[in-house]
């Protein structure tokens, strides 16, 4: 137990070092980025002076080490840094975009969950849908999340006239209250959410339908089956009960799949979020903030990454 | 079946819900002639709009000139008073006398005081945009406040542009900046508090989206809007089309949907975005021969690039680099007509092995491909490498290619100063953009003598012939290859609003502030 | 055998495809590199499949794109599966430290979220193909080298390995003859699966502007496509978007469903699907 600890917490030193030195021998300034894209232009170059005093500020004018030290001394303090692009602390920035994110993850984490073990479940008990769903899940599952998302926007939200075509809310709306307020979220949730519903879905489809086969097996269902007991009743207590531990694991590990849909998906839909930032963070070599979101999603991967380790390790240990 | 009804019945509630949400009508007094709400596409976080947080580049600076007033303003022909209602130049002083009136949008009256300690601020601490300069460059050389409403400044150096570059800082309000240290963390009370038309009342980074609300009793003219919307969106396209923003960019290959279209209107930006083909000599001398970059010229279809990834839309750049749509072109300048022949003939023997460095965005890269092809056929190997927009921006500053496309936009700027920072050996090669890099290991006294004359040249007439001069000069000698001109259209609900305009100086109207005035 | 038919049609219209592209690459006389029309011209007799904005030919660059996305894919493959081959034996059968060297940088990678670094080194080692199939590849073996590693734990557990060894049969002979069999398999199968994610995350990677900028590739011809303004109130996507949307989904389909039914036949695993993590 100690040795796995020791090893993940080995994993994330090495994964700061990675962030923090990978960004600064990029090619690229932070305080130099200007763009070709048309209708941005208003000719606000820095001068040579103002970009002295800049560097100066941002403490990028020190050498390499000297610019780690600092960092890690700012670090352990709690201090993220400033972000350079933003103009805003760092943690602000996080703050300000991983609710987003994360209430779209979670609400489509939670709903592939549910589908793909309900979808699993439907296939132990029918072999007519045991033909069908598997061919259809490798279909899904082999559409990028951009298309998807494309898709619905175009296919879906395009004609419908009331899906909103963007965004996360209603800008500047004036609510009467929280149900219209969050029903004015959901509805901007609703189409990005499903997309990355449909992208995640398999893959909880397809551990749950192995997990539920294996135990399907396992004579001690057919114990039950012999007791008596209602088919409903078996799948719900011994079938799930004894199907989970692998299904949970898989949600787990699943995290890192759902961050990089959500980076995609956000794209497509202008949503706001931490996969905009981290591709304004890269585009403009902000390093203090590539540090931050790399590292933020570094110790999400990790942890979950342990959690799903513990459990099938309990599992294996039972 | 049931579910489905069920579910459909679920996401139509929320639709009617979210209905409901939609921003309710504000029953704030309109003026005659005023828009209750202007919506345009925002989602991209452009910074606080305020002098020291709002990014560098147009957006984020225009919507920070939205908030923040300065001294003078452009129109269609020439600087007229904003804050200031009259000016007066002798020698290199310069006297700004206040409009009656001008406040901030606390309250608090805007003096003469506060102009003269914005001055020390931003010598102290820079702007984002920096029109004054900063460090030693700084433009003030020193003020003196006559009374409440009258300051002069002397300038540092006075040429044909100082007088723009004095009224174009913006004021802040001395009783909030002058407690603060750090400008560049400050959020806290009145960091947005201006002096312009309009006032930032809604900001969200993190969905980009700002609500600027009308001063209705601006000092300096009646804004045309009660509010100013920047929404998310993410297809312009279909949003404009669905009516939830009431001005975007019209593709060229739509044209024949929207200009019959009566309810439409266009504001054109002709040939505003310009793609260069930069040389740096230093790695190949053998284009130090003239009759090469005729050839190089004479090889490349430049008519194709217009035609295949403008669509159209723009024009074959003129070799003086001033498009041929600005004030300023010069009808003199050498023309390079497409001469495949003869650049093969020139070309071929010689072997050249060449690298182009171009961006891996916007038409850079399809740009790159066509000339390339060009250039192959024509008997030079050419190699294209495409980076990342970041990494070829540092290669271009560090010279580090042999031929770098680079496109950027500002052609159409008046009067075309560009040429100084371009081609002036004094002014070439500095500040770190690649849109300001010049040829690299070539000079010329001719071009350079031009290019700082104009720039010194405080009667108009003059400079624009010298201008011409100059252009003229360039086409002759090739320092660098222009390839072609983009123009772009926005087009706007004409029904919702008809007030976009561009100045003189400057073609983007939904940057420009006096688009969003009653005029 | 009967029981094969999957197999053969998957690989039937694999071939299918490949004979469809090799003409197109081949026996067409467009290149797929270069201009050879007028910009956007509707599919028709010059242009089989049409041209895209800069008037090079659809047919052409949609061959070439199923051979550099196939090529891609399998040099993925093959990375992957040699790396987490090699990795999760030597995690499950090395002696303490050793093994728990490779342990960390098997989690190393497993933890790193992958698009992100992928933007990251993409953006730092420059975008041509074979930086991209690297930076594939090392985002690929970590998964394959942990179910190795489990598996090859399992098999040494067993009772008759261990008798084996307790009858003097050396590391090595045990490798060969038991735990390779058991394992190899395995790491095939998942190494197939890293074909049909290579493909698609080289996809991804175009869409979001990091893939090889120069390449003819499925998705870097979608990204320009879609990101053509307008594009959904013309015609073009007729033509230009849909044929690459769909070869891509074709092949990716055949390739998965191919993988799928190969796991299904190895030993003990009658199941099918996959089974995460180690037990």
């Amino acid at each position: 137990m100690k040795r796995r600890a020791l090893l993940f917490a080995a994993t994330l030193v090495a994964l700061y070092l990675f962030n923090f030195f990978l960004p600064r021998l990029m090619p690229g300034d932070p305080l130099q980025y200007s763009s070709a894209v048309g209708g941005e232009e208003m000719d606000a170059a820095y001068t040579a002076e103002q970009l002295e005093q800049l560097r100066e500020w941002y403490g990028l004018d020190k050498p390499l080490a000297q610019q780690f030290r600092d960092t890690v001394s700012r670090n352990l303090r709690g201090d993220w840094g400033y972000s350079i692009h933003y103009h805003m602390p760092v943690a602000e920035v996080l703050a300000q975009r991983l609710p987003w994110t994360a209430g779209l993850m979670a609400v489509s984490l939670a709903a592939s969950l549910a589908a793909g073990v309900a979808l699993a479940l439907w296939c132990v008990r029918s072999e007519r849908a045991d033909r069908v769903l598997p061919a259809a899940a490798s279909l899904l599952c082999e559409t990028p999340p951009y298309l998807i998302g494309l898709l619905l926007l175009f296919c879906v939200a395009a004609p419908s006239g009331w899906l909103p075509l963007g965004g996360g809310e209603t800008a500047f709306a004036v609510y009467t209250g929280p149900v219209q307020r969050l029903a004015d979220l959901a509805l901007h949730a609703l189409l990005p959410t499903v997309s990355l519903w449909l992208v995640m879905t398999p893959g909880f489809f397809f551990t749950a339908r192995a997990s539920c086969l294996a135990v399907a097996s396992r004579p001690y269902l057919t114990g039950a089956r012999a007791k008596g007991l209602a088919e409903g009743r078996i799948r719900r207590v011994y079938l799930l009960r004894n199907a989970a531990p692998p299904i949970i694991a898989r949600a787990f590990l699943g995290l890192g799949q759902a961050l990089g849909g959500a980076l995609l998906v956000e794209n497509v839909f202008g949503y706001p979020g931490v996969g905009t930032v981290m591709r304004e963070a890269v585009r403009y070599r902000d390093y203090p903030m590539l540090q931050g979101v790399f590292g933020l999603s570094a110790l999400l991967m990790v942890c979950s990454l342990a959690a799903g380790d513990w459990i099938n390790r309990k599992r294996g240990a039972a | 079946m049931k579910y489905r009804k069920r579910l459909l019945s679920v996401l139509l509630a929320l639709a009617l819900l979210a209905g409901c949400a939609a921003p309710a009508s504000q029953t704030g007094s309109l003026l005659p002639g005023q828009v209750q709400t202007l919506r345009l596409a925002g989602g991209t976080d452009w910074g606080a709009p305020n002098p020291f947080l709002h990014q560098s580049r147009g957006p984020g600076q225009a919507r920070m000139r939205l908030v923040y007033g300065s001294l003078l303003e452009k129109d269609e022909t020439g600087d007229v008073g904003w804050l200031a209602e009259s000016w007066r130049q002798s020698g290199s002083e310069y006297t700004f006398t206040l409009r009656e009136g001008a406040k901030f949008q606390d309250g608090t009256p805007l003096t003469t005081a506060d102009v003269a300690f914005t001055i020390d601020y931003y010598r102290a601490h820079p702007p984002v945009s920096a029109s004054l300069g900063a460090g030693d460059a700084f433009l003030v050389e020193s003020y003196a406040v006559q009374d409440e409403r009258t300051i002069t400044i002397t300038a540092a150096r006075t040429d044909a542009d100082t007088l723009s570059a004095l009224g174009s800082f913006v004021i802040l309000p001395r009783h909030i900046w002058e407690q603060v240290d750090d400008p560049y963390t400050y959020t806290g009370e009145g960091y947005l508090v201006g002096s312009g038309a309009y006032a930032c009342t809604g900001y969200d980074a993190a969905t980009g989206s700002y609500e600027f609300t009308a001063q209705n009793d601006f000092c300096a003219g009646t804004p045309a809007a009660q509010r100013v919307l920047f929404v998310p969106v993410s297809d312009p396209l279909l949003s404009f089309e669905r009516g939830e923003i009431d001005i975007t960019d019209m593709p060229a290959d739509l044209a024949g949907r929207y200009r019959d279209d009566p309810s439409i209107g266009l504001v054109e930006k002709s040939d505003d975005m310009g793609t260069k083909l930069l040389v740096n000599f230093e790695k190949c001398p053998q284009l130090l021969d003239k009759s090469l970059r005729e050839a190089l010229y004479w090889a490349l279809d430049r008519q194709a690039v217009v035609d295949k990834v403008f669509r159209g839309a723009g024009s074959v750049g003129s070799a003086g680099y001033v498009p041929p749509s600005s004030p300023y072109y010069a009808p003199g300048c050498v023309q390079y007509p497409y001469r495949p022949g003869k650049a093969k003939a020139l070309l071929e023997p010689l072997g050249l092995e060449l690298t182009m460095l171009c961006a891996d965005s916007g038409d850079d890269l399809a740009i790159a491909e066509l000339l390339a092809n060009d250039l192959r056929a024509a008997g030079v190997a050419v190699t294209v490498q495409a980076y990342d927009s970041a990494t070829r921006d540092q290669m271009v500053n560090a010279g580090d290619y042999e031929l770098a496309l680079v496109s950027n936009g500002g052609w159409g700027n008046n009067p075309p100063d560009y040429l100084r920072t371009v081609f002036s050996d004094t002014a070439k090669n500095k500040g770190g953009n690649p849109h300001n890099m010049g040829p690299i290991g070539y000079e010329n006294a001719a071009i350079t003598a031009l290019a700082d004359a104009q720039k010194a040249e405080p009667d108009p007439d003059r400079r624009k012939e010298l201008l011409a001069e100059l252009q003229v000069e360039i086409s002759r000698e090739i320092p660098l290859v222009v390839v072609a001109t983009r123009s772009s259209y926005s087009m706007y609900r004409k029904d919702v609003y008809d007030g976009w305009m561009k100045t003189y100086a400057y073609q983007q109207a939904e940057q420009n502030r006096l688009s969003y005035m009653l005029r | 055998m009967r029981k094969n038919w999957p197999a053969f049609v998957l690989g039937g219209m694999l071939a299918a495809l490949a004979v469809f592209f090799a003409l197109g690459l081949w026996a067409n006389p467009r290149p797929a590199d270069l201009p050879s029309g007028d910009s956007l011209q509707p599919p028709g007799a010059g242009h089989l499949l049409g041209t895209d904005n800069l008037g090079v030919d659809i047919y052409a660059q949609l061959s070439g794109g199923f051979f550099s996305s196939m090529a891609l894919g399998l040099v993925c493959a093959a990375g992957a599966f040699v790396l987490g081959t090699a990795a999760g034996m030597a995690a499950a059968l090395a002696p303490g430290g050793a093994a728990a060297a490779v342990d960390l940088v098997i989690h190393l990678f497993l933890a790193m979220p992958q698009l992100p670094v992928l933007v990251v080194l993409g953006a730092f080692f420059g975008q041509s193909r074979a930086v991209l199939a690297l930076i594939i590849t090392l985002f690929s073996w970590a998964p394959i080298a942990k179910q190795v590693r489990a598996a090859a734990a399992a098999v040494r557990g067993r009772m008759y390995v261990r008798l084996a060894a307790r009858y003097g049969g050396g590391l090595w002979y045990i490798l060969r003859a038991h735990i390779l069999p058991e394992v190899l398999g395995l790491a095939a199968v998942n190494g197939l699966g890293v074909c049909g994610r290579a493909i698609l995350q080289e996809s991804s990677l175009a869409y979001l502007g990091l893939g090889d900028p120069l390449a003819r590739s499925w998705g870097l011809m979608i990204s320009k496509a879609s990101r053509f303004s307008g594009i959904y109130f013309t015609d073009y996507w007729l033509w230009w978007l849909l044929p690459p949307v769909l070869a891509l989904l074709c092949t990716l389909l055949c390739v998965r469903l191919l993988a799928r039914w190969l796991e299904r036949r190895l030993p003990g695993r009658a199941t099918g699907g996959k089974q995460d993590g180690a037990a």
